[in-house]
């Protein structure tokens, strides 16, 4: 038997319990939501950063060989990988051709690395999606010594591309991508479409 | 004690931590668009004014006859560094950049054959050797029939024009003269001791001994006389000749707005497998009264070359400068890109060649003289009047 007035005590309780649960709810929602797009703008800012400080131009083509000269205007020590798919974006071009990009000027071999292909994402029309292939993909990674003695001197250092080894892939065309990494994900800062005459 | 809650605390209180919490979502919302917008101007300025200055940067190749090399220099306005150089398939990194200041030239290039390409460190790519090609071949098609020697020689001045090439062989088929407002004058020069007089039918030397002593053949005092234009009755008679002013040749009122064409018979000879691209250079120099500005006479000049009743035109690039004391000096260039737009100069053929110079001026400017110092032509031969 509850005293008087023990009933409407407990629906009380039970009630602020109720708005104390929901309101601290929506607020953390809210602080999160918030919180994920302040993330995200700030991601935006330095990939359209990184967007705008790369500048890339042909500087020689033969039958064999495309090289593309790579500059950053504002010396930094960000890290560039490279990655090379069909235009379609369905193949990875340096699965079976690892020597398909070419960092000439680079004094130390060029490290290739398997990153999940989940992880890296690719710009169409202005946003970034994942990349549209399953397990892994192969991403070359700039050498810390072209960095040090191009980007850090404003200097445009070479990438260049076995066109003969993309024209043993059956493909027509490819993507070079210039990607950087934000924490463990990759996200492309520039690219350039190579076309097999 | 207790304390009590007034009706309706509870509700404040709530509202104003739901508030709180709304106003700082949106704060941070708020700071984010702020801070994303102004880093986006940045990058957006910072590129741009990259941009700006890529475009800026101008590379000239020269050629020198006398020591058969290549010379590259700057001729943009802003600084450029080369990083490296191309030769074929094979690439050379400059450990050390080399530093290009405005207007100077590179010194010799340190390996033994001048390179196909350079690169600079805004990521410009100019091309050396074939550019050098093309005026070593120029050079040395005009050097064959030019007097004088070196990249100069190029260079065709009033003097040369009048008094070497055409006046005093009395060549018949050379001559020179001028059209103002489509009606046609002669053209006087003066070479030191004799002035001399070519007019669409005619030309002859003549004495200066009557000569009047105030008569200004130098307009802008740089020791190369330029050619005037002149009424043919005053040419045949030296008492006659005065300080000719434009308006006396059929200008509106005291305002000239008009044409002045300066037309060259039978001057240029296109070559067998010629250059890709005809180049005339030239320079005008004027005299306004009024205390007018250079930039008060727009000029628009058109370099014509016609043969029978083949007739090709482009419009020439012109700067002006002015010293203030009513002398200006109109220097342009027009381009025949020959093999670009397959222009159809028949090889081995003699061109007349026009400088058609349309004036508009300013209402408080009198244009009172229009005088040619020099022509100089690249990519083809002035046609040699001794044949």
């Amino acid at each position: 038997m509850l005293w008087r007035g023990q009933a409407d005590l407990i629906t009380v309780m039970i009630l602020v319990g109720a708005v104390l649960v929901v309101g601290i709810a929506l607020s953390a929602l809210a602080i999160s939501h918030v919180s994920s797009i302040a993330s995200r703008g700030q991601i935006q800012q330095l990939l359209v950063s990184e967007q705008a400080n790369l500048v890339l131009y042909k500087e020689f083509e033969n039958s064999t060989t495309l090289c593309i000269g790579t500059l950053k205007i504002t010396p930094s020590t960000t890290r560039y990988a490279l990655a090379l798919f069909s235009t379609d974006m369905k193949r990875d071009l340096l699965v079976q051709n690892q020597g398909a990009v070419i960092i000439p000027v680079a004094t130390a071999l060029p490290i290739v690395k398997r990153v999940s292909a989940s992880s890296v994402y690719y710009v169409y029309r202005g946003e970034y999606y994942p990349l549209p292939v399953r397990g892994f993909v192969n991403v070359v990674e700039i050498p810390m010594d072209v960095i040090q003695s191009y980007v850090m001197q404003q200097k445009p250092f070479l990438v260049c591309i076995n066109k003969s080894i993309i024209s043993s892939a059956e493909v027509s065309s490819a993507k070079l991508m210039y990607l950087v990494y934000v924490d463990s994900e990759l996200y492309e800062v520039g690219e350039w479409y190579v076309y097999l005459s | 004690m207790c304390i009590y809650l007034r009706k309706g605390q509870a509700e404040v209180v709530g509202g104003i931590i739901a508030i709180s919490v709304l106003l700082f979502s949106i704060a941070t919302l708020y700071f984010l668009m702020t801070s994303t917008q102004s880093s986006l101007s940045t990058e957006f300025a910072r590129r741009a004014s990259f941009e700006s200055e890529k475009n800026a940067e101008k590379i000239a190749v020269s050629y020198d006859l006398n020591t058969d090399s290549c010379i590259v220099s700057n001729a943009g306005a802003i600084s450029i560094t080369i990083v490296r150089a191309w030769q074929g398939n094979e690439y050379f990194n400059f450990n050390e950049p080399l530093p290009l200041p405005p207007g100077q030239a590179l010194p010799p290039w340190p390996f033994s054959e001048t390179p196909d390409i350079i690169v600079t460190a805004r990521g410009n790519i100019f091309t050396v050797k074939a550019e050098c090609e093309k005026i070593k071949n120029a050079v040395t098609n005009m050097q064959q029939i030019i007097i004088g020697s070196g990249i100069a020689s190029t260079l065709v001045t009033s003097e040369t024009l009048l008094n070497n090439m055409r006046i005093s062989k009395g060549m018949q088929q050379g001559y020179l003269y001028a059209r103002v407002l489509q009606k046609d004058y002669a053209v006087l020069y003066y070479n030191g001791s004799k002035y001399l007089c070519s007019s669409p039918s005619d030309k002859k030397v003549y004495s200066s001994a009557k000569l009047p002593q105030d008569f200004t053949w130098d307009l802008d005092a740089n020791n190369i006389n330029e050619i005037i234009i002149s009424t043919y009755s005053t040419c045949l008679d030296s008492a006659k000749v005065s300080t000719l002013e434009i308006n006396e040749y059929g200008g509106y009122g005291s305002k000239f707005t008009g044409s002045v064409m300066f037309m060259f018979k039978n001057l240029v000879l296109i070559p067998q497998g010629g250059a890709d691209t005809i180049t005339v250079y030239f320079k005008v120099v004027l005299n306004i009264e009024g205390g007018g500005m250079p930039q008060d006479v727009v000029v628009s000049p058109t370099i014509v070359l016609s043969c029978g009743s083949q007739s090709l035109s482009s419009p020439a690039t012109v700067t002006t400068s002015g010293s203030g004391s009513g002398t200006i000096v109109i220097t342009g260039f027009a381009i025949f890109p020959v093999k670009a737009f397959s222009l159809p100069l028949q090889p081995d053929s003699i061109y007349n060649l026009t400088l058609d110079l349309k004036f508009v001026v300013g209402p408080s400017i009198d244009l009172k003289k229009v005088r040619l110092e020099y022509l100089a032509i690249v990519g083809a031969y002035i046609n040699d009047p001794w044949k």
